[in-house]
């Protein structure tokens, strides 16, 4: 099962925010995948196939392994999730499956 | 032991299976399968033992901190952290914080349903604290529980309702819409800090510079700012004390090595109850939206404080900064008239004061953002001071609540319900 992890300063506002949305347009596409939210600590301590946070929150992540991570610069709107999500290549490979 | 007893005592007279019910409940609600349901009830409870386990560990820390500072300046220095406090109250106080969370939401609920505040609190952890703070004043009034959690329940609901409902002009002219709303308890500070800016005039808007952009990456990380804040302040204040009075402390260990330690115990700790509120929240306010999205139609959002970072991440550092600077002045003043100081917190001042930052600077320029953030940081370290008498029922407490709205409330509801008395 893919892992998305969601990451946000302290893990607990934000980035649950941003996971409902995630989930909604998961259930929307009919796609199973496990998801997660977190404080950015802790982010590479999950082997995640995709990273999602606002970006300047991403911006500041210094990660071990090579992993796509998708910097946001709305958190609240949906359609502009989708877009981004749509555009990323772990979602390209996932929906051509 | 009958029925009764059985669940008063057995069933909700443990906050770890009250906490576990309510998810339960909003698991059934949402209609999830079986699996699901033990899977959330489960982990909701495991969140709530957690945040016990890394109370114990901040709290330790934290009076060790507390007994440096006043060996060393001759003061009680309290902490405004809203996770260490929220922990901490939850050890003695978890049935009535459960209850009173409960009830909040429902009632809440029911304002958004029935009057023109549309406004649905999405902040979870933030909802757990203000109500963590009113079971430690009611309970202080020496209440009877099902008092406690009625009237700390409507005082949660519309504290929930009226915290976005006083910011959303403010908002408004941030976002430009009505899109979300603010659903963080710092609105007095936010309200004061939108008033104060709109006295100056907005010029054009400056580029981020490069060395600005280093230091917010570095504030992003807050295990890491709370360990080295911890930590400065704790060798700053082991040096007024003489070593041989740190090593007499600390059996026989250097201050230089005990920082360290206490620094990551205390970082530890937080870390824990993050991840305990994590797991706690990350249950209970899915089901609350849910259930909110069903029966509220054109409800509007009030989200966490950092959405409104991305509308002038220049601001929100500056604000962070000034506040900051705004609240060790407090301290200072504080320092000249009692004996009790609050230390200003570099999480509350790095995410209030970052907000009330972008709020200032969207209304009143530079010059509104300057003097905005600075009255802002004075104002929200200031405040706390008022309620530390007011939590003594929860025992000798080193960490106290940080945002605005706490103070206001607590005290409001203090006195409100001593004049009834």
């Amino acid at each position: 099962m893919k892992k998305i992890i969601v990451a946000c300063n302290s893990g607990l506002g934000t980035s649950l925010m941003i996971r409902l949305n995630v989930e909604a347009l998961l259930k929307e596409w009919g796609l199973k995948a496990w998801v997660e939210h977190t404080d950015i600590s802790s982010v590479d301590t999950f082997d995640a196939d995709l990273i999602i946070g606002s970006n300047y929150v991403m911006e500041s992540l210094q990660l071990a392994k090579d992993v796509e991570v998708i910097g946001l610069d709305d958190i609240t709107d949906r359609q502009y999730l989708k877009s981004r999500l749509l555009g990323s290549e772990t979602f390209k490979q996932w929906l051509a499956m | 032991m009958n029925a009764t007893q059985m669940i008063s005592k057995g069933l909700l007279g443990e906050p770890a299976l009250l906490l576990g019910l309510i998810a339960f409940v909003g698991l059934l609600l949402q209609k999830q399968p079986f699996q699901r349901l033990i899977h959330g009830t489960i982990k909701t409870m495991l969140g709530y033992t957690l945040l016990q386990i890394g109370a114990n560990a901040a709290g330790s820390s934290l009076s060790n901190l507390s007994a440096v500072i006043q060996k060393g300046f001759q003061i009680i220095g309290i902490i405004p952290h809203n996770e260490t406090i929220t922990a901490l109250a939850q050890i003695n106080y978890g049935e009535e914080i459960a209850l009173i969370m409960l009830v909040g939401m429902i009632v809440h609920l029911m304002i958004a349903r029935f009057t023109r505040i549309k406004y649905i609190f999405l902040t979870g952890h933030h909802m757990l604290f203000m109500a963590s703070l009113l079971a430690g004043v009611l309970v202080s009034m020496s209440m009877p529980m099902w008092q406690v959690m009625v009237a700390g329940g409507i005082v949660l609901a519309f504290s929930m309702s009226l915290a976005p409902l006083i910011t959303q002009p403010y908002i408004r002219r941030v976002t430009g819409n009505d899109d979300f709303a603010m659903g963080h308890f710092n609105s007095v500070g936010y309200v004061l800090s939108g008033f104060v800016a709109s006295w100056f005039k907005k010029g054009p808007e400056p580029p981020e510079s490069k060395g600005l952009q280093k230091l917010r990456s570095f504030f992003q990380d807050h295990m890491v700012v709370i360990t080295v804040f911890t930590f400065v302040l704790f060798l700053f204040s082991g040096l007024f004390i003489s070593p041989g009075g740190t090593r007499e402390m600390f059996s026989g260990r250097h201050i230089l090595v005990v920082s360290l330690i206490q620094a990551t115990w205390f970082a530890g700790g937080c870390y824990v109850i993050l991840a305990g509120v994590r797991m706690l929240l990350s249950e209970i306010v899915p089901a609350f939206k849910g259930i909110a999205d069903q029966i509220v139609p054109g409800a509007i959002p009030a989200l966490d404080c950092p959405v409104l970072f991305k509308f002038s991440p220049f601001a929100a550092m500056i604000g962070f900064l000034l506040s900051f600077t705004g609240g060790l002045a407090a301290m200072v003043v504080l320092l000249q008239v009692q004996y009790t100081v609050i230390i200003p917190g570099v999480i509350p001042h790095f995410f209030s004061g970052g907000a009330a930052g972008v709020i200032a600077y969207k209304i009143g320029g530079r010059k509104g953002l300057i003097v905005s953030s600075l009255i802002h940081g004075f104002a929200i370290t200031l405040l706390p001071t008022v309620l530390i008498p007011l939590l003594s029922n929860l025992g000798y407490l080193r960490a106290t609540f940080a945002d605005s709205d706490f103070s206001v409330i607590g005290v409001l509801v203090h006195e409100l319900f001593s004049w009834f008395k």
